[in-house]
């Protein structure tokens, strides 16, 4: 089962990353993402999660909204989950209940929201991505279209996640996590 | 008959080494427990083994947070020392238990519960949940996991129990574990020292800061080194000089060596003959022998200028009466300490008269032989008269005695004014303020808060223990019982076990199973996962058994300490307050054992002399002990037990003293001044110089000691007064 507490703590990171980064509103032309500053604002998502031995995907949908102090993911179907990153950790509210926080219970916040860059994310800071990540360019679609491949640099997280894949023209429309056990989830963002 | 007393005497230091030698070889020869020192119905059998727990628990935690100004380099450098400190043994990261707590849980899982009462278990919101944390981009699920525990309960469980664990924080990372052996083990303090600094060269550019008892504990011995190399080099030299400066030949030094050590070999190998472990504070007071046994040799040796070498056996009679005197007031004086029912004093008792005895011994049989006429007597014999002439010119005139009165007047009325007792043992050992800041930045970074508290629950059997530990917790408030950390919330008794599972069983698995299979699209796994009973370290180190008695041990966080006190029959344990209450009552006994030790004293006294004129010998003592209390105090030390020894040592030499001087004035023979003033001045700087020491237990005995036996020196002409007025009246009669 491993460390699940932790595992947990990485996988929410890494979503609250790809949002934080790619989830903006549209223009006419196709931009490079690494050069565009965060974006904030709200997007809707419909997220599935492909696992070994379970017979159908697990599909949810739901919105995200970004601002530069939290990233809130809340799934609205089947289940109504509000699931906010703030620099203090990771809360979670099921049916409109009392917000949970997830990961460790001793306080002193999630050790690893920061590590992973979130924050420097959150702000702008795109260096913080490469530091904790090897980028690729991958072939792209047609029209400007264009495709990175993220791998972690660290082999602590490269034990969970073995690569995100991202896509997109004028803003994200794709992110794929492909996990270290061959499971898979897509975050498809609505047009 | 002196040749076979030096014959006996040889061969009981041969098997006296015998005895020490395989006692040594077998590893089990000396006890560092500080519970040893505590009086054996200080404290219950199953507090002392879980106090023992807990602090070697808790000592052997070690946590680095290592920073940096790139991140990837701060989690670079500690995955490179996570790595070097298990590769050295002596290491163990709480990573390696993490992953064996969640193997725990998820094989518990179906009889485990986040609630403290099962019956507060919403099988609903947990079923809820389940759907949350598999919708929601935060639980690290699989398909596997899935099918095994459709609510995953590995992962809830490890939310609400589990601890926190290395990770990294904020832009740091902390590599945290426990260390395989003891901290307080010079070998794992120096094999982990070895690792952290080769990892630090390796890593120049990232920022540490250290907390554990580990480091504590090195920082310790280094300044004991420092201390020992410092002060032992420096009194050395001094006692070196001092000998040569007085008796003009190196064998005087050697003579005074070979007694201080044959008392030494006397002393351990009767302690290590009759006890199946010494303690090893039984040497600090063996370092009080050493003052009084070097006197000893120093008596004898003074002799040879004294008399200008004349026969060894007239020099043998010069010193024989005085030197039994003198051993046998210290010997019934360290023998009255078996009556306090203190083992470690019973240990002091053996070792202590067992030493002083061989001293004695040797003293009068061997040491003769081995101290040979000096090439040119008569020229040291004239030197020895030149530097003792000036001494014996003191004369204590009224005005100087009133001069000397009214100082020690006014440093007792010092003392008394500043006076203070000292049993806190937090407050013994000084604490690096480097180690100190690292420790709080540690805390800050980590939120992490436990106390040396700790709830103690105990039983018939394991089982019972849990159950006693249940009712403690069901018994706090919810967030103080959340900031315990409890074996049996990893590990509940039968009974809870049982509950849980029918909690479980009853209000989400017979309920939401099949709607959840179907929700998520799994069939259920077939075989059911056999149960793993290795239980995580970090629990398993906190259950223990002391006799028949078996017990947990619940460290508190700062929200529980307070509240578990105020619970109906919860035993709460602060290890830190029981050692410095059982510290108060050790320097009670021992003010007790030293009264009766200086009583007993008297009565050889008067027994050996028949005169009640013979008590002034007691004069210089006394004062002596009056001045080791106050003089200290007027500086403001603390009185502590460490000073009561110290006592000891003042009256031993004190007796020594005023005894050659009472001899000397009584029998109207050689004056004993230079060597009276040798044998104080080598006492004082053997052991007054540990007065400079950091370490608050050794100053207190030192200042205590220097105080003391400076004093009792001064004022050791007393029975010399007396005695020559006594002399006087009988030649007039």
């Amino acid at each position: 089962m491993g460390n699940a507490a932790r595992a947990a703590g990485k996988i929410t990171a890494i979503f609250a990353l790809a949002i934080a980064v790619f989830a903006g509103s549209a223009s006419a032309q196709c931009i490079d993402p690494m050069q565009t500053p965060l974006q904030t604002g709200v997007s809707q998502f419909t997220q599935t999660r492909h696992l070994q031995g379970v017979r159908a995907p697990l599909v949810s949908r739901g919105q995200a909204n970004v601002t530069r102090e939290r990233v809130e993911w809340r799934v609205s179907d089947p289940i109504e989950v509000l699931t906010t990153i703030t620099p203090q950790g990771v809360t979670q509210s099921v049916d409109g209940g009392a917000p949970q926080r997830l990961g460790p219970q001793s306080g002193g916040g999630d050790p690893f929201l920061s590590s992973t860059g979130l924050f420097d994310l959150l702000t702008g800071d795109f260096a913080a991505l490469r530091t904790h990540y090897d980028v690729a360019t991958l072939p792209g679609g047609g029209g400007g279209a264009w495709r990175l491949a993220f791998t972690p640099k660290s082999a602590t997280l490269a034990r969970y996640i073995s690569r995100i894949e991202v896509a997109g023209c004028t803003r994200v429309a794709h992110v794929s996590v492909n996990q270290a056990n061959g499971d898979r989830m897509d975050i498809d963002w609505a047009s | 008959m002196k040749r076979w007393g030096a014959i006996l005497v040889a061969v009981w230091l041969v098997f006296a080494s015998a005895v020490i030698g395989v006692r040594v070889m077998n590893g089990r020869a000396f006890d560092t427990d500080i519970q040893s020192l505590l009086p054996s119905d200080a404290l219950e059998p199953v507090i002392r083994a879980a106090m023992r727990d807990a602090g070697d628990a808790a000592a052997r935690r070690v946590a680095v947070l290592i920073s940096a100004d790139e991140p990837m380099q701060a989690m670079d450098a500690g995955a490179d020392l996570e790595r070097r400190l298990a590769e050295s043994g002596v290491f163990q990261a709480d990573r390696a238990d993490g992953e064996a707590m969640g193997r725990w849980l998820f094989a518990n899982r179906n009889e485990l519960l986040c609630e403290f009462d099962p019956a507060q278990f919403d099988g609903d919101a947990a079923a809820r949940r389940a759907l949350a944390m598999i919708y929601a981009p935060t639980a690290p699920i699989s398909g596997e996991l899935l099918r095994n525990d459709p609510f995953l309960r590995t992962l809830t469980l490890s939310q609400c129990l589990a601890p926190a664990v290395g990770g990294e924080i904020g832009d740091a990372t902390l590599v945290s574990g426990r260390l395989t052996e003891s901290a307080f083990r010079l070998d794992t303090q120096d094999k982990f020292g070895a690792v952290l600094e080769e990892w630090r060269a390796h890593w120049p550019n990232v920022k540490v800061a250290r907390a554990g008892a580990v480091f504590h504990a090195e920082a310790g011995s280094q300044q004991a080194q420092r201390e020992v190399s410092l002060i032992g080099g420096v009194s050395l030299a001094a006692i070196t000089l001092l000998m040569i400066f007085c008796f003009l030949r190196a064998e005087a030094l050697a003579g005074t060596m070979a007694v201080t050590a044959a008392s030494a070999i006397g002393s351990l190998g009767a302690a290590l003959l009759i006890f199946p472990t010494v303690h090893v504070l039984v040497f600090v007071f063996g370092s009080a022998l050493i003052g009084i046994t070097s006197d000893y040799a120093v008596h004898y040796l003074a002799t040879g200028p004294q008399s200008k070498w004349e026969p060894l056996a007239n020099r043998v009679k010069h010193v024989k009466r005085p030197l039994i005197v003198c051993a046998a007031a210290t010997s019934i004086g360290f023998a009255s300490l078996v009556f306090f029912n203190v083992p470690i004093f019973t240990q002091v008792a053996v070792f202590s008269v067992a030493g002083v005895l061989t001293a004695l011994a040797f003293t009068l049989t061997l040491l003769p032989l081995m101290d040979i006429r000096a090439r040119n007597p008569e020229k040291v014999a004239a030197w020895w008269a030149k530097v003792e002439a000036p001494l014996a010119k003191i004369k204590w005139t009224k005005a100087r005695l009133i001069i000397a009165s009214v100082v020690l007047v006014l440093a007792v009325i010092a003392g008394a004014m500043r006076f203070s007792t000292l049993d806190d043992v937090r407050q013994f050992q000084p604490r690096s303020p480097v180690l100190t800041a690292e420790e709080a930045e540690v805390r800050a970074a980590t939120g992490y808060g436990a106390t040396p508290k700790f709830l103690l629950s105990f039983g018939a059997n394991p089982d019972e223990a849990r159950r006693r530990e249940e009712t403690s917790l069901a018994a706090l408030p919810l967030e103080a019982a959340r900031d315990v950390l409890a074996t049996s919330r990893f590990d509940p008794s039968a009974e809870r076990r049982a509950q849980n599972k029918a909690a479980l069983e009853q209000r989400l698995y017979g309920p939401h199973l099949a709607a959840q299979a179907a929700q998520i699209g799994i069939d259920l796994a077939d075989a059911p996962v056999t149960i793993s009973m290795e239980r995580p370290k970090v629990i398993a180190a906190l259950a223990g058994a002391a006799g028949d008695v078996a017990y947990l041990v619940a460290p508190l966080g700062p929200v529980a300490e307070n509240a578990a006190e105020l619970v109906p029959d919860a035993t709460v344990v602060d290890p830190a307050a029981r050692y410095s209450r059982a510290f108060a009552a050790y320097r009670g006994y021992a003010t007790w054992a030293f009264l009766a030790a200086f009583a007993v004293c008297a009565g050889v006294i008067l027994l050996i002399y028949r005169t009640p004129h013979a008590l002034s010998i007691l004069a210089g003592p006394a004062i002596g002990v009056i001045a080791a209390v106050a003089v200290p105090a007027a500086f403001g030390v603390p009185v502590s037990f460490f000073t009561v020894i110290a006592l000891f040592v003042v009256i031993g030499t004190g007796i020594d003293h005023s005894v050659f001087q009472w001899e000397a004035a009584e029998s109207g023979g050689e004056p004993m001044e230079l060597a009276v003033f040798i044998a104080a001045l080598t006492t004082v700087l053997s052991m007054g110089l540990l007065g400079l020491s950091g370490t608050y237990p050794v100053r207190a005995f030192g200042l205590a000691v220097a105080a003391g036996v400076t004093v009792g020196y001064v004022f050791s002409f007393i029975p010399a007064r007396v005695a020559g007025s006594v002399r006087h009246a009988n030649h007039q009669d």
